[in-house]
């Protein structure tokens, strides 16, 4: 007798788990009894159904997905056991995978703006008016009055494509990517401190691990697989310390040996406090700083000697003032970073999104640089990423407006002539000078400098800092907008809306947090009319007359082939992940220069193929992207925020995430507690602010910037330091981001999404 | 109607009564501990959403959960029925 549908489901469902678990079959096993399902039944259903690789496509841990199929149609959503990364686990993200395939918003069909309203239209009419209107800007007002706004959840491919279209036969460089608001300061801090981009270690240095210094960053909710990595760690090894730096107590805080809850803005004097202290204390490993490290004050040189003067004033007692902490905290976490033999350290959005965020990136940097905590098992500065393949197809596919595939930048004409000459344009074609960044391509818009944008999965218009000032500008401009979902806060105001193949619908390869890339399969056809933006892309780039160069692009592997040609003999060389090897295995993590090497899991040592062992000279390290192999320690300024707080703005606002960080949270529950767990969009206040407001958890708020008001319930919890509020920036229908400051970092151009000042009103 | 399995992980003193709470959840079925640390769930939802408020109640209200990973999920409506309901 053949199992029903749900049966079949429920069956599925604890087979994965017991699968993941490593217990076995779930039948004959007591513990599944209840369940009542027929073994026999079971497996006569399961024939016919094909579980397809692949990868989950939310953050930046680059989880290994199973999509199950049967007769054309989406069966299951598993965790792949095979995946090293994750090993049969999800987190609570992987509902979404679910929801989103089946999703009753898939857009389906292309869509033209006529008469003020998106009307459907025929591929041919919305092709022919994206390369026409493209064509009449670029004729009119020059190819800088175009610009392409990528994102960290587009593949690798598809990122190519759009950038060797629009840097290298447009002839713009204005191409930029949402990486830009979450991982530039990371991309700064790695490229000025050791001359390239991405961590130098791996995931397989958590195990190792002994001391894990989590920075500004919400491990548990954010990146949940891998806090369950760093958890477990330290339940099998009770010696195992964990100390978060962060202005706000989340659920990370629960395997915390120490928490230095710092004011929003200010941990820069902590970390200099921590690396005197490791000076002053004998921590520092002499011969690795005597081998491997150069000194900077940003500007110029400078010595240890200079070094060791700047650090003079940041006491821990100077930086406890600073930054609102107990000095004896701040020398309990410098004496746990020195006397731990294996330390990494973990930071996200909280150290990048900021105006100092290079600089607390190579502060971070260098407390590992002058420990030689670095290159070697349990040890790195691992940087965590928020999206899927920001490192993959952004970070290394060249996805900024400052860079070309491959880790190469457009400033640099070797690298331009290099790049033209696999993209067979003439050198000159690709500009030397760096495109608008995000903000500024925003700003672009609304001053009528830009007048024609492509924007590709992903959603400015709830995104972009300080949104009041750029919505006009979104309006304004001719914009397309390719999607799988519709409505967007983007998409409805676009002119043209192009159905995008989605996740599962498509194959292609993610490059995730720890230098690896993987393949994704396709396991469904595409829903609707829906096409893959690679070649919507390649469609638009014959229809302007570049056809030559696009038209080889039949297939996703014709362009990740393409592609990898532009990584040979660099730092993150990809040319032994061929598309064929990458079907067959759970990634390769770069470099990986052949087919049969194995790939890499520690940089700039023993082990890297590209570690040059003459130079070296029986050196432990050798940064091979610097021109004399050593790092930088940097002597940064502790810079604070852009906007302080004040007496008519006293609050630090803080934003951020929580664990459904992908989609707004319309909330249906049925049962009481669930939708007392899951409230409407919220603030955190801290009891005694709330206490002296006269705020109650449920009372409507008012929160006031220079830039906007926001009226949403108050979530009285002891979270986040008295003196500050932590507004999560998931939900449309109240935009959070019209709050935030575009404030940018000078260097790396990301906005400073984590620090406002504010003022609190009971509304 | 969505069908998903999770394992929760909780601290070894709180798992009996972790258990005895979860098994109070409409629509949550637990099937055993395993391995010292973790709960196998089968939870059968109307929506997604509740998917997810299940996940963050049990993360929030419980003592002693170090985490909740969900290890499959489907729902028994057909993709078909999803696309003409699209259109």
């Amino acid at each position: 007798m053949s199992l029903s549908r749900r049966d079949f489901l429920r069956a599925s469902a604890l087979s994965a788990a017991a699968t993941t678990l490593g217990i076995g079959s779930i039948f004959g096993n007591e513990a599944f009894a209840k369940a009542k399902i027929d073994e026999a039944d079971f497996m006569q259903d399961s024939k016919g159904v094909q579980w397809h690789k692949s990868v989950c496509r939310f953050c930046g841990v680059g989880c290994g997905v199973m999509l199950g199929v049967k007769d054309g149609k989406p069966v299951g959503i598993r965790g792949d056991k095979e995946n090293t990364v994750n090993s049969g686990l999800l987190c609570v993200k992987a509902f979404y995978l679910h929801q989103m395939i089946t999703a009753k918003n898939r857009l389906l069909y292309p869509m033209i703006r006529k008469n003020g309203k998106l009307t459907r239209a025929t591929w041919e009419e919305a092709l022919d008016l994206v390369a026409s209107k493209f064509s009449e800007i670029r004729d009119k007002y020059g190819p800088d009055a175009l610009a392409f706004y990528g994102s960290g959840q587009a593949e690798t491919e598809e990122t190519y494509v759009a950038n060797k279209l629009f840097k290298g036969h447009i002839g713009t460089n204005n191409v930029e990517g949402n990486p830009r608001l979450c991982m530039a300061s990371a991309v700064g801090g790695y490229t000025t401190t050791f001359g390239a981009d991405e961590p130098i270690g791996t995931y397989d240095d958590i195990e190792k691990c002994d001391l894990f210094f989590i920075v500004g960053s919400n491990t548990a909710e954010a990146h949940p697989v891998l806090y369950d990595r760093i958890a477990r760690r330290k339940r099998q090894n009770p010696n195992v310390k964990i100390v978060i730096v962060d202005p706000r107590k989340t659920p990370t805080n629960k395997i915390a040996d120490l928490h230095l809850q710092v004011i929003p803005g200010y941990d820069l004097a902590i970390i200099h406090a921590i690396a005197k202290l490791i000076i002053d204390n004998g921590y520092t490993d002499e011969q690795f700083i005597k081998d491997s490290v150069n000194f900077s004050d940003g500007k110029n040189p400078i010595t240890y000697e200079d070094y060791k003067k700047f650090l003079e004033k940041y006491t821990p007692e100077y930086a406890a003032k600073q930054c609102g902490v107990n000095a004896d905290d701040i020398v309990k976490a410098a004496k746990l970073f020195g006397e731990t033999p294996r330390v990494m350290t973990m930071w996200c959005m909280g150290v990048n999104q900021r105006v100092a965020g290079v600089f607390l990136n190579n502060l971070i940097h260098n407390l590992h640089l002058l420990t030689g905590k670095l290159g070697k098992d349990g040890c790195d500065s691992f940087s965590l990423t928020g999206q899927p393949n920001a490192c993959g197809g952004v970070r290394e596919g060249g996805g900024l407006c400052h860079l070309l595939p491959g880790h190469r930048v457009v400033a640099n004409e070797q690298h331009r002539k290099e790049i033209a000459e696999l993209w067979n344009v003439p050198a000159e074609k690709i500009q030397p000078k760096p495109g608008k960044h995000t903000v500024a391509m925003f700003d672009a818009l609304g001053k009528g400098e830009i007048k024609g944008i492509y924007i590709l999965c992903t959603n400015p218009a709830q995104s972009i800092p300080n949104l009041n000032k750029y919505l006009k500008g979104m309006s304004d401009a001719f914009m397309v907008v390719a999607e799988s979902f519709h409505p967007t806060e983007t998409s409805q105001v676009a002119d043209v809306v192009l159905p995008a193949a989605f996740w599962g619908e498509k194959e292609g390869v993610y490059g995730c947090t720890e230098r690896r890339s993987q393949h994704m399969a396709q396991a469904l056809k595409p829903s609707g009319e829906a096409r893959w933006d690679g070649f919507i892309l390649a469609d638009i780039a014959k229809r302007m007359g570049y056809g030559n160069n696009f038209e080889h692009f039949t297939s996703v592997e014709a362009v990740w082939t393409e592609y990898i040609k532009s990584t040979k003999g660099k730092d993150m060389d990809l040319t032994g992940a061929t598309f064929a090897r990458l079907k067959k295995v759970r990634g390769l993590r770069w470099p990986v220069p052949s087919e049969d090497h194995p790939g890499t899991t520690h940089r700039f040592t023993d082990g890297d193929p590209y570690f040059p062992k003459d130079k070296a000279a029986g050196k432990r390290m050798y940064f091979y992207t610097k021109p004399d192999g050593r790092a930088t320690i940097f002597a940064r300024p502790d810079k604070g925020p852009e906007e302080p707080t004040s007496a008519e703005y006293p609050i630090a606002l803080t934003t951020g995430r929580i664990m459904e960080q992908w989609h707004t949270m319309t909330m249906t529950g049925q049962v009481p507690e669930l939708v007392r767990a899951a409230p409407n969009p919220y603030v955190e206040i801290n009891p005694e602010d709330a206490k002296e407001w006269g705020v109650k958890t449920r009372d409507k708020v008012r929160m006031v910037t220079k830039r906007g008001s926001l009226i949403v319930e108050a979530k009285v919890v002891d979270r986040p330091r008295k003196g500050t509020i932590f507004v999560p920036w998931h939900w449309p229908e109240s935009l959070t981001n019209i709050l935030t400051i575009d404030a940018v970092d000078p260097g790396s151009k990301e906005p400073e999404y984590k620090v406002a000042a504010c003022r609190v009103e009971k509304a | 109607m969505i069908i998903a399995s999770m394992i929760v992980k909780a601290l070894p003193e709180n798992i009996d009564e972790v258990v005895l709470k979860l098994n109070n959840i409409p629509n949550v079925t637990t099937y055993g501990v395993h391995k010292e640390e973790n709960i196998i769930l089968l939870i059968e939802a109307d929506s997604e959403d509740q998917l997810k408020d299940l996940s963050r109640y049990i993360n929030s209200e419980f003592e002693g959960i170090l985490g909740t990973y969900p290890t499959f999920v489907a729902s028994d409506e057909e993709m078909e029925d999803v696309i003409k309901s699209s259109n």
